[in-house]
């Protein structure tokens, strides 16, 4: 039996509870959005991607069993999910040019400073394969642990590891010239 | 951290890629992709399923009971119902053929009540 902090509000959700709704919305979105936005690299896209992933959720939340799954670790995947089907999509072009993609959103005086170093990073990183940087997007920025992880992107402990393990050298080599703060 | 790091990456390496890693821009939320998000909520909460059609039958029926309220008190009531109609041991006459008049409705008729007339 799983421990669920958020089976009580997907309970409510599945009733029809807009206060439930939004409760849950607050808690999630901003981590489905973060993964979104790392997958895609599209702001514009990223938000679409979360907007189903919680169309998903309104859709299912009545039918919800609690104790089966981590409420949260179904709802990542669901998010992740929606970002593979958006990447499938787009033609390969697109792909490569995510590279050179930068976040759009502008960020206050601080953020402007590190900016050509955020810039570069996110390049490094959506250069990434889709999974490592998916499993790099987990374990780094979400701080989900291993088994979560790779439950979420529905491998196993190991090839999650490996699919750190790899990551991360490449961004190593990547980020090589990067002086650090 | 919870990254499991490459045998080859010496605890060095590892924290100056996060530190790195941590350097990157976070997602901030857009309301409008909240309201959005609350409208698809408020659309599909309006739709009618059939869940919600044995919701308001319950609640008439019951009003702000669970739903195995009523749904007991009705399998409850169907279990009496159908064991009165098994083994309630009603004793109903049966007509014998000799009492009951028999005729065929495509026979001649006996007697021709109105050929005097």
């Amino acid at each position: 039996m799983v421990n669920d902090p958020d089976a009580e509000l997907v309970a409510r959700v599945g009733q029809g509870d807009r206060a439930a709704a939004q409760v849950l919305m607050a808690r999630h979105i901003g981590k489905m959005l973060a993964l979104a936005r790392r997958m895609l690299s599209d702001p514009a896209e990223a938000d679409d991607a979360v907007q189903d992933a919680f169309v998903q959720l309104w859709t299912h939340a009545a039918r919800w069993e609690p104790g089966r799954a981590k409420f949260a670790t179904w709802l990542y995947r669901v998010t992740l999910n929606k970002c593979y089907d958006r990447l499938r999509r787009r033609p390969t072009a697109r792909l490569e040019e995510a590279a050179d993609v930068a976040d759009a959103t502008p960020g206050p005086d601080a953020a402007l400073q590190n900016a050509a170093l955020s810039v570069q990073i996110e390049a490094a990183l959506a250069a990434l394969p889709e999974r490592q940087r998916a499993a790099i997007q987990l374990c780094h920025y979400q701080e989900c642990g291993n088994i979560e992880a790779a439950e979420i992107l529905g491998i196993s402990v190991e090839a999650l590891e490996s699919l750190l393990a790899r990551g991360r050298r490449t961004l190593r080599t990547r980020l090589e010239h990067l002086k650090d703060e | 951290m919870t990254v499991q790091d490459d045998m080859t990456e010496s605890p060095e390496q590892a924290a100056r890629l996060n530190r790195l890693l941590d350097a990157a821009p976070t997602a901030t939320v857009p309301p409008a992709l909240e309201r959005r998000i609350l409208a698809d909520f408020d659309r599909l909460a309006a739709r009618p399923t059939f869940a919600k059609l044995i919701r308001r039958i319950a609640d008439a029926v019951w009003p702000d009971a669970p739903l195995w309220q009523p749904a007991a008190a009705f399998g409850a009531a169907l279990l009496a119902g159908l064991s009165v109609a098994v083994f309630a041991p009603f004793d109903i006459p049966q007509q014998d053929d000799a009492s009951a008049s028999v005729f065929a409705l495509d026979s001649s008729p006996d007697v021709d009540a109105g050929q005097d007339i």
